[in-house]
């Protein structure tokens, strides 16, 4: 039986978790808040951490290469957000393996991963094999949806990281004030450029508010100045995978696609009917966006 | 005095890149080849930081030939020194292999202080060549930075605020450092006429996998990468909605209200 890695230690992807148990028993390092979640997906050994706030990210992949080192970890998974997607190459280097990021599907032939990642801005999708003794993936958050899968057998062992070879000092930290990541939200409201300025997406934002959505902006809009960087959904961005996406003034480039095609509905609202977004829409209006909006706000309200 | 490099890629513009529909694969030709846009902005930080404190900026770059011409744009916006690695002998490197040739390479150069990196390229978009550069240069890395603070050159320290996920940090790093730099702050100057035209016929430093000595060559191009590619495929296209249209605007808002409710 295969076993298999799943590093959360600063954000947990519970499908991710879910869909490591149709390789083989799934071994994951998380923070002790996020146990319950990695123990109701299905893991074998959940390794829980006290809240962890890692300024250096290499020292904290020492750690992880000698735990990997511990247990014998021949397939190692972690969600493609930030840390992660830094640490994980880190590791990479010290195990000699080989390293796929951001995949949007995995399946297993033999012993061997394979790999499913969009390149080229989304315009192409790869499949990918890594031939090194241990194959490594970052997945891009929310591709899986989770299942309840209790294992009757599950460990729960406590790990400790000292963070005294860091080269690095925190000197201060202010936490953005919109709550509950973008990657996790249920329901997201994202503008584009169409948009058209600061005050529009002040407007979005409550839209956002009043149904309780994260709030999204394209690379466009978010180049423009309308909406700060935290926001920005895509290749480049937060790639979201909400119960509801509303697109709001939103072409829909390949790259802005990319990160939220694991939505599960898509409503869009734009003035170009030819706009590629409504191709991807499950529902499509076509229309100036604020009216479009008051006239919801009014309707939801 | 800050010794500073700088790795850039020359990527094709992906917003112009076509797919062939029977063999899946891309269409290259006629596709022009840029500097990888972050790049550019990595660019900038270092000129900034070497205006500020003094120093030498070099930029390396692994390509085929017509990648010097990335390099001649980094001369023209404030590089000293250029430097590309090419072989045929590289081609088909995955970020393992690509950075053991980019630092081996570097280790002749000399040692750098500072490192600067893109976030990620436009074509691969991996974003793992700096975290593996960093561990190879055994710099401290500050991903992320949104802008560089200081540099205490008594204490070889750099502070810089960087966006993570949850929030905005101030962090401070041990030289040496490299440092992964966001577009927020860095946008890149428009080269004066004088730079341009010096930048045209300056001298551009050239290695092989001959030329840069103890090279193991089972750890550079298609041998020294783990990871294969064996196939690659057009994405699916989506399935068209419905569209609403109840007349009037107002009517279909109407009507979409009542389909986000069911949602809800």
């Amino acid at each position: 039986m295969n076993e298999i890695l799943v590093l959360c230690p600063f954000y947990i992807d519970a499908g991710l978790v879910s869909q490591a148990t149709n390789f083989g028993s799934v071994r994951v390092l998380t923070e002790a808040r996020n146990v319950n979640i990695a123990v109701k997906c299905g893991a074998r050994w959940v390794h829980c951490m006290e809240g962890l706030s890692i300024s250096d990210e290499a020292a904290f992949a020492d750690f992880l290469a000698d735990k990997i080192g511990e247990w014998k970890s021949k397939i190692i998974l972690a969600p493609a957000e930030i840390k992660m997607r830094n640490i994980m190459p880190m590791l990479a280097w010290r195990l000699k393996a080989g390293l796929t990021a951001d995949c949007t599907s995995l399946s297993m032939k033999d012993k061997s991963l394979v790999q499913v990642r969009p390149a080229f801005g989304n315009s192409l999708m790869a499949t990918i094999c890594s031939l090194s003794e241990i194959q490594m993936v970052t997945v891009r958050p929310g591709i899986f949806r989770e299942r309840l899968q209790t294992n009757p057998n599950v460990e729960i062992i406590a790990e400790y990281y000292s963070g005294e070879r860091e080269r690095i000092k925190r000197l201060s930290f202010s936490k953005f004030i919109h709550g509950k990541p973008l990657s996790q939200a249920q329901i997201v409201v994202a503008g584009g450029l169409g948009v058209g300025s600061k005050e529009g997406f002040q407007k979005l934002s409550q839209l956002a508010k009043e149904i309780g959505a994260g709030l999204g902006a394209s690379r466009m809009a978010v180049d423009a100045g309308f909406a700060p960087y935290s926001c920005q959904v895509g290749m480049t961005g937060v790639a979201v995978c909400p119960d509801l996406y509303i697109a709001v003034g939103i072409s829909g480039a390949v790259q802005h696609l990319a990160g939220m095609s694991g939505s599960r509905t898509v409503i869009a609202i734009n003035s170009d009917p030819k706009a590629p977004i409504f191709d991807y829409a499950d529902y499509g209006i076509v229309g100036d966006w604020e009216t479009s909006i008051n006239n919801l706000l009014e309707e939801l309200l | 005095m800050l010794n500073i490099l700088v790795c850039v890629k020359q990527v094709p513009d992906v917003n112009l890149v076509k797919i062939d529909p029977v063999t899946g694969s891309l269409i290259r030709k006629g596709v022009p080849a840029i500097l990888n846009p972050l790049d550019a902005n990595a660019l900038e930080a270092a000129v900034q930081m070497k205006e500020r404190y003094g120093g030498l900026v070099t930029c390396i770059t692994m390509g085929p030939d017509q990648a010097e011409e990335a390099l001649r744009e980094c001369l023209a916006a404030g590089t000293d020194k250029a430097v590309l690695l090419s072989d045929r002998a590289f081609a088909n490197a995955d970020t393992l292999a690509t950075s053991y040739v980019i630092a081996s390479a570097a280790k002749l150069l000399g040692s750098f202080d500072l490192i600067f990196c893109g976030k990620e390229s436009l074509d691969g978009a991996t974003g793992q060549m700096a975290s593996q550069l960093a561990e190879r240069f055994d710099a401290s890395q500050l991903s992320c930075t949104e802008e560089i603070l200081s540099l205490n050159e008594t204490e070889m320290t750099i502070t810089a605020r960087r966006e993570l996920e949850k929030g905005v940090e101030t962090a401070q790093a041990q030289l040496p450092c490299l440092l992964t730099v966001e577009k927020t702050n860095y946008h890149p100057r428009i080269p004066n006429l004088k730079r341009w035209k010096a930048s045209r016929t300056a001298e551009i430093v050239r290695y092989n996998s001959q030329t840069i000595p103890g090279l193991d060559l089972a750890q550079i191009g298609d041998p020294g990468s783990p990871t294969k590619v064996p196939r690659t495929y057009p994405p699916e296209a989506g399935s068209k909605g419905m569209m609403i249209d109840e007349g009037s605007l107002d009517k279909s808002v109407e009507k979409l209200a009542g389909l986000i409710r069911e949602v809800l």
